[in-house]
């Protein structure tokens, strides 16, 4: 079952392996940027879903201080709300866990072409989908001071996948006033738990994926900016964070701006 | 490292419950955190990433295999382990086969380390712990004095056999040594996943020659007569001139040969990840035979027992078939991967290891139609 996603990707990762001259880091980073492109339709509708759920937030609110007490007409009231409004609850996820398998492909495609033991490397040939690509293999896993089936014995991939963990999730982070939610604790708890969980995994990992995770953040960063969804005053270390801060009072010329945009 | 819209929670709930809630979330990621800590630095180095490695002798067998070696007799009953119980830890693991002497057994770690152990009660007799600097997934060689270790990233070493001492490196490879080097006439021959065979002199370690065989090569040259026979991943089979690395005749095959072929009576036998076992004459590797016997890989190299050639096969089988013509003599299932060379113990049974732990080691008896004599570690008596 799983073979339907990983084969075809373990074939595209060796073929773009081949035309980008036998290198691997190149051929990683030419197939991150591709699954997230064709995964970026998903990720445009995720985000228009969380934006529509901040818009509401404020009724939401209202919604709670009404019905305190009482959950179940809370919930009805809930819903009713999301059907004025046109939102899908399930909008946000949904995507997300379309593009789940997608990226667990993406990273286990790149474990198993780094063929680092006996068993991966058997287990490699038979998932060719294009006669003649299984001959490449084992790919040049050296690049630079690294090889890519082991762990970076500088640390200066874990290193660069820290930093770049972190401003992605900074970057991402909405600009949202801290009403002592748990959202917003939650948020502000991934933007220090994500970095430090990524560079302990880029400690023992091979090499190659710490490159992937590299090229992912990059990525990341770069389509949320072109969807305009990077707040880039996150990144201001005496500004305190937008989930601490008190509540802003011009979102509503936030929300101005937008609609002016449209 | 996306973050999810849906619905929150109700706050309708005192400031207690808020901050109960809170920490909860931050908890959560914080026992996230612990566990990536933990999954970190106390996963194994290493996963389970290959196969058995067997050798047998008079006394019976010898394993490489998972975390430890293991001395077996005759009737398939451990009698030494190394490293014991006590000094076991994740980051020891043995892919490597086993290289016999009188006295010693050789064996590669996972480690990074070579091991030199007392053939009779397993005591260490050295460890050379600095010259590898990787990990060691091929088999060693050794002769003259001298143990041949192929690195699984790119070399090969030579070390004294007594003393464990480097006396040589050879470091031109491309790409790692996955396979035990062969040693003729004071002639190191060395495949390697760069897709060359190399000879090298045995007591300098200087190349005398290196000759491309279009695709990686994972498994050890026979030799016969001056002449190198082995296979590789181009799906191609070779015979090469071993004193001057000319390529004399070649054989396609259906896919990757990984094992190391046998020889017997002017005939050479192997298979290849298709299933497929071949017989071709040793002169111009002109076809006899080629049949798929398997349904899945056959990676090992076939066991001439008589007039049988038995192997196993990724399809959990084990499969002997005549020499004459590839036709089937008898078939048992393993109940697992079975990938490693099988090995005749000297009481003439056949023996294969699997990648099931629990059935380590199955001793059939060739004559009898492949019966199971005997199993490591033993059955329970519901199997």
């Amino acid at each position: 079952m799983w073979d339907i996603i990983l084969n075809p990707f373990i074939t595209v990762l060796v073929a773009l392996y081949q035309l980008l001259g036998q290198n691997m880091v190149l051929a990683i980073i030419a197939f991150t940027i591709l699954i997230r492109l064709l995964t970026h339709p998903l990720t445009v509708q995720q985000q228009r879903s969380s934006k529509a759920m901040q818009e509401l937030q404020p009724k939401l609110k209202k919604l709670q201080e009404k019905y305190k007490g009482d959950r179940e007409k809370l919930a009805q009231a809930q819903m009713e709300l999301y059907r004025e409004a046109g939102y899908n609850p399930a909008g946000g996820c949904l995507p997300l866990l379309i593009q789940f398998p997608i990226l667990i492909g993406l990273y286990q495609a790149i474990i198993q072409v780094l063929g680092a033991t006996p068993l991966q490397l058997i287990d490699l040939s038979g998932r060719f989908l294009v006669p003649g690509l299984d001959t490449l293999i084992p790919l040049n896993n050296h690049f630079l001071w690294l090889n890519l089936v082991q762990p970076d014995p500088y640390y200066i991939l874990p290193i660069l996948v820290l930093v770049t963990t972190w401003l992605q999730q900074r970057l991402m982070m909405p600009a949202t006033p801290d009403d002592g939610g748990q959202a917003a604790a939650m948020t502000k708890s991934m933007t220090t738990v994500m970095p430090i969980m990524f560079f302990f995994f880029s400690l023992s990992f091979a090499s190659g994926l710490s490159i992937y995770f590299v090229v992912s953040n990059l990525i990341g960063i770069v389509q949320y900016s072109l969807m305009g969804k990077t707040n880039l005053s996150n990144l201001n270390p005496f500004k305190r964070t937008a989930a601490t801060e008190p509540a802003e009072p011009d979102s509503s010329s936030r929300k101005a701006k937008t609609s002016k945009v449209k | 490292m996306k973050t999810c819209a849906v619905p929150q929670p109700s706050r309708a709930m005192s400031d207690e419950g808020q901050s109960r809630r809170r920490f909860g979330g931050r908890g959560f990621l914080w026992l996230l955190l612990a566990l990536a800590l933990l999954a970190a630095g106390c996963a194994p180095q290493v996963a389970a990433g290959s196969w058995a490695g067997l050798a047998a002798d008079d006394n019976g067998l010898i394993m490489a295999n998972l975390d430890r070696v293991t001395r077996l007799n005759n009737a398939g009953t451990a009698r030494w382990e190394f490293p014991t119980a006590a000094d076991r830890n994740q980051h020891l693991q043995f892919y490597a086969h086993p290289a016999l002497t009188e006295e010693t057994v050789f064996i590669g770690g996972f480690d990074h380390k070579i091991y030199a152990l007392d053939r009779d009660n397993g005591q260490t007799i050295w460890i050379n712990e600095t010259d590898a600097k990787t990990q060691i997934i091929g088999g060693l060689a050794v002769a003259q004095g001298k143990v041949i270790v192929g690195m699984s990233d790119q070399g090969v070493i030579a070390l004294n056999q007594r003393s464990g001492e480097l006396v040589w490196r050879f470091s031109d490879t491309l790409h790692g040594v996955w396979a035990t080097p062969l040693i003729v006439e004071g002639v190191v021959y060395v495949t390697s996943l760069d897709k060359n065979l190399y000879a090298l002199d045995l007591d300098t370690g200087e190349e005398l020659w290196r000759r491309s065989l279009e695709g990686a090569v994972a498994g050890t040259p026979a030799y016969e007569d001056g002449m190198l026979f082995v296979g590789s991943f181009a799906h191609r089979f070779f015979k090469i001139d071993a004193s001057t690395g000319e390529i004399v005749a070649t054989f396609d095959t259906q896919n990757w040969v990984w094992g190391g072929p046998a020889l017997v009576d002017g005939v050479v036998y192997f298979g290849d990840l298709s299933g497929t076992l071949y017989a071709l004459e040793t002169g111009d590797l002109t076809p006899l035979w080629q049949r798929r016997v398997a349904t899945e890989a056959i990676r090992a190299t076939p066991l001439v027992v008589d007039d049988m050639l038995v192997v196993g096969s990724r399809d959990n089988r084990v499969y002997a078939v005549e020499r004459e013509n590839g036709l089937p003599v008898w078939t048992q299932e393993a109940g697992a991967d079975v990938l490693s060379d099988a090995v005749l113990s000297p009481d003439g049974l056949v023996v294969v290891s699997t990648l099931d732990a629990t059935r380590m080691l199955i001793a059939y008896d060739p004559a009898d139609g492949g019966r199971e004599v005997w199993r490591y570690p033993a059955a329970t008596s519901s199997e």
